[in-house]
């Protein structure tokens, strides 16, 4: 073990365990986080709701989306990647997950946020099945670390309703 | 249904093979490295097989003396060199089996044929950079919106990950319709998937990234992209292993 291209081999090998390890041990320091987001969402119009040439309905809305998301964000968090998606059921599909709205949180300032946007993607279903319907829009969120394992849950807001005609 | 490598019965025999074949190679070590046989003159008057084999190689140093020693230092070179290399080929095909031994390892744990893979377009940014490696993961969990997935584009060879933003499960089949979408891209996957294609099928998809590690997958893409660093590499490593002392 006298040769510098050994010397240099082990040194390689161990500063590559060495930072392994670090990597391992940041991701598990995540798991000690215990986050309590919080939002509300509110649909304040429904701009309109028409059904395509192909027979599949269009709808197009505004909404008001509070979160307060500082919880999720630890030393190792590189950025919290949230998005709201229309849940609902057909009598063809049993699930259904359109995202309307999404938006990237590089840091815990920005975290605690108000807004107010028309659904940034076309909120399109298979088929002619969103008059009167009932919807969940629910808040999802991805926390996206600097190295490790990455965590995604949800918060599940009930109780919205399409109108029954077109507009 | 959803093929994962644990179904597979194929790769399961790939590992038991290569477990076979560092169980061999351990065996070969242990029989080169056995001692020779030790002919003083009290051990051929025990064992009188023996005796033939002495008066051999007592015949055999007479005639090396009368060689010289040059020629006698070039032949005990030899026969130590052939076991050497012997030893020390089978040591390397031994580290090249057990690397084989991890990669179909974590294949079937992890579920998917390519458990590490290394991000290469900033369609993902800020989020993904290029040259993170990603670890993927699948299960037979359906694949739901929000989930970072890895497919594949029929045609192309290059896998991309982006992000699931609308999924639509039907009642009846189970048949599940997946359209995605970069982050840092303003239109979704549409364009990219084949002509025709509005929807992903989940037997597109490789797997689920669930973890990350960032900057490490840079040695892949330089290797890739230029190869002819991968045969430096490769032989500069194999040099190092033939040529060392221990």
């Amino acid at each position: 073990m006298h040769s510098f291209w050994l010397r240099a081999n082990a040194v390689l090998t161990f500063s590559v365990i060495i930072l392994a390890f670090t990597c391992a041990m940041a991701s598990v320091s995540d798991c000690f986080n215990s986050p309590s987001p919080s939002a509300q969402i509110q649909i304040t119009n429904i701009n309109w709701f028409q059904k395509q040439r192909n027979g599949n309905e269009e709808v197009s809305l505004a909404m008001n989306i509070t979160a307060d998301l500082q919880s999720l964000f630890t030393w190792n968090t590189k950025q919290v990647f949230v998005f709201v998606a229309a849940e609902y059921k057909t009598p063809k599909n049993a699930v259904n997950q359109v995202s309307l709205w999404d938006a990237i949180i590089p840091a815990k300032e920005q975290s605690k946020f108000r807004v107010q946007t028309v659904n940034k993607y076309r909120f399109i279903d298979q088929g002619s099945n969103l008059r009167g319907k009932d919807l969940n829009l629910t808040l999802h969120w991805h926390v996206m670390p600097k190295a490790g394992m990455m965590f995604a849950d949800k918060l599940v807001i009930p109780g919205y309703r399409l109108p029954k005609e077109y507009r | 249904r959803v093929e994962t490598p644990l179904s597979e019965p194929r790769y399961l025999y790939y590992l038991l093979i290569f477990l076979c074949s560092q169980i061999l190679g351990q065996f070969l070590c242990l029989v080169l490295q056995v001692p020779q046989l030790n002919s003083t003159r009290e051990e051929t008057r025990q064992r009188p097989f023996f005796f033939a084999i002495s008066f051999y190689l007592r015949a055999q140093r007479q005639r090396e003396k009368r060689m010289g020693w040059v020629r006698k230092t070039v032949d005990s070179v030899k026969s130590l060199q052939v076991k050497q290399v012997l030893l020390r080929a089978i040591g390397l095909a031994m580290v090249f089996t057990s690397g084989l031994i991890l990669w179909k390892a974590l294949m079937c744990m992890t579920g998917t044929k390519s458990p590490v893979v290394v991000v290469v377009s900033g369609s993902m940014e800020p989020g993904f950079k290029r040259g993170d490696a990603l670890f993927l993961y699948k299960n037979k969990d359906p694949i739901r919106a929000g989930d970072i997935v890895v497919f594949n584009v029929k045609g192309q060879d290059v896998p991309i990950v982006h992000r699931v933003i609308e999924v639509h499960e039907q009642q009846s089949n189970g048949e599940i319709k997946l359209l995605t979408k970069g982050d840092a891209n303003d239109m979704d996957d549409r364009f990219l998937y084949a002509r025709g294609q509005l929807w992903l099928k989940p037997q597109h998809i490789m797997g689920r990234a669930v973890g990350l590690l960032p900057y490490v997958g840079w040695v892949t893409i330089v290797m890739t992209e230029k190869p002819v660093l991968q045969y430096i590499l490769v032989g500069a490593v194999g040099l190092l292993f033939l040529t060392s002392k221990d």
